[in-house]
């Protein structure tokens, strides 16, 4: 336990630092330890938040002012590559880190698996472990908890805290790592939360892709995209 | 811009929605832009921290829907950060992390709770109660992504006190928000 007057000098300390880099007085080699510690910090990150909020009514000083006509076309072009058309679906593969990071996910796989053999070990007839996904959203009633087992398909959703019943539904988007998002299905209210993922969208859900839930008329969104505001999203992560 | 569009366009820009990004550009492209400039002053160096900016915004769309606080406030210190890294990459200016911190006298301890919150008191209150001149240092700071020395020469003050000045203007702000 600090004693009182050194927490005090701490707590200014941080207080002071976090200010400092959100009016953004700091070096850049500055800005760069303060955004480290951020990740880790998590008090620490809040209290920079805390000015971020408190100082932004300071934006109301900048006026607007036209970007260049062409901007928005080079950012489309840094983001999407060249023009407006969705990439092929073998370009979209070979540009896919889903893809890639799938792939390397498999070489470990391989590895480890020989490596086992290797040591005579035998290990428990288990699959692998579920990826999960935390998935909230802000100001949102519901949390919701998804796992998704690698062999079976199968997703389950455990909503944490439920809002009241609408004549809504809730539809689960899959966002991979590239391409484009695809529904995964719409939860039924009251049953075990599960929804079985059609077989040509398994090698979808990866490590890297995002999950995402919205609110859309009763039985699923009618265009076949997200129509309703997205109440939770998280990416999918190996526990 | 109205927050709650901006939220949802956001939320829509997380599902890879590319049209609601294009719809997102336009409403808040002239504000971001605006920031960019305002800092870089330069508008070609502007137009390519923007750039950047609505990638960051298309790649981190994700992370806003788990954030809080509001979404024309996360927009613009995205554009902020940006453009201060931009500028400090371009304008070096001396690390400030190894000097002490005078903060003798600062005011009584801001509470512990870092909770983000409504603040009982609105920012333009509480700097109401600073001295005018280190107010003015504040807001422009912010604004014009000034270094300390270049407040300093500003304001024809030493570095050091220029230093004091805005750390102890924080302080007194962190209390004034809380009281």
């Amino acid at each position: 336990m600090t004693s009182p007057d050194k927490s005090k000098g701490d707590r200014s300390r941080d207080e002071v630092l976090a200010g400092e880099y959100v009016l953004g007085v700091l070096s850049l080699q500055d800005r760069r330890v303060v955004e480290e510690r951020m990740r880790h910090d998590r008090p620490f990150a809040a209290i920079v938040s805390r000015w971020e909020t408190n100082l932004s009514s300071f934006n109301d000083e900048y006026e607007a002012a036209a970007p260049n006509r062409e901007t928005f076309k080079q950012i489309e072009a840094r983001l999407f590559g060249d023009g407006q058309r969705p990439a092929s679906f073998s370009q979209g593969l070979w540009n896919s880190a889903v893809f890639w990071r799938s792939l390397s996910f498999a070489c470990i796989v391989v590895a480890v698996s020989a490596v086992i053999f290797a040591s005579g070990v035998v290990p428990e007839p288990q699959g692998p472990a579920p990826l999960v996904a935390s998935l909230s959203g802000q100001n949102s009633t519901i949390n919701l908890l998804a796992s998704y087992e690698l062999q079976s398909g199968r997703l389950k959703i455990v909503p944490v805290a439920a809002g009241k019943p609408e004549e809504k539904s809730l539809e689960l988007w899959l966002v991979p790592g590239s391409g484009m998002t695809r529904s995964l299905g719409v939860f039924q209210p009251g049953e075990s939360g599960e929804l079985v993922i059609p077989a040509d969208l398994r090698s979808q859900v990866a490590d890297g892709a995002t999950l995402a839930v919205s609110l859309e008329p009763f039985g699923g969104s009618p265009t076949g995209q997200a129509t309703g505001p997205v109440i939770a999203s998280g990416p999918l992560h190996r526990p | 811009m109205q927050g709650d569009d901006i939220a949802d366009l956001i939320g829509r820009v997380a599902l890879g929605d590319r049209r609601a990004f294009v719809a997102l550009y336009n409403q808040t492209g002239p504000k971001l832009f605006s920031i960019c400039l305002r800092i870089l002053k330069d508008r070609t160096e502007a137009d390519e921290a923007l750039q950047e900016v609505y990638i960051s915004i298309w790649q981190r769309a994700r992370s806003f829907s788990v954030a809080s606080g509001s979404s024309s406030a996360w927009l613009a210190a995205i554009a902020r950060n940006r453009s201060i890294d931009a500028l400090r990459a371009r304008k070096p200016v001396a690390d400030e992390l190894d000097t002490v911190y005078d903060l003798a006298d600062a005011g009584p301890d801001p509470e512990m709770q870092t909770v983000t919150k409504d603040e009982g008191r609105r920012i333009d209150t509480c700097m109401e109660e600073l001295e005018a001149d280190r107010a003015v240092a504040v807001k422009r700071a912010y604004v014009e992504g000034l270094s300390y020395q270049e407040l300093a020469d500003q304001f024809g003050v030493p570095l050091n006190t220029m230093r004091t000045w805005l750390r102890r203007s924080l302080l007194k702000l962190r209390e004034c928000m809380e009281r």
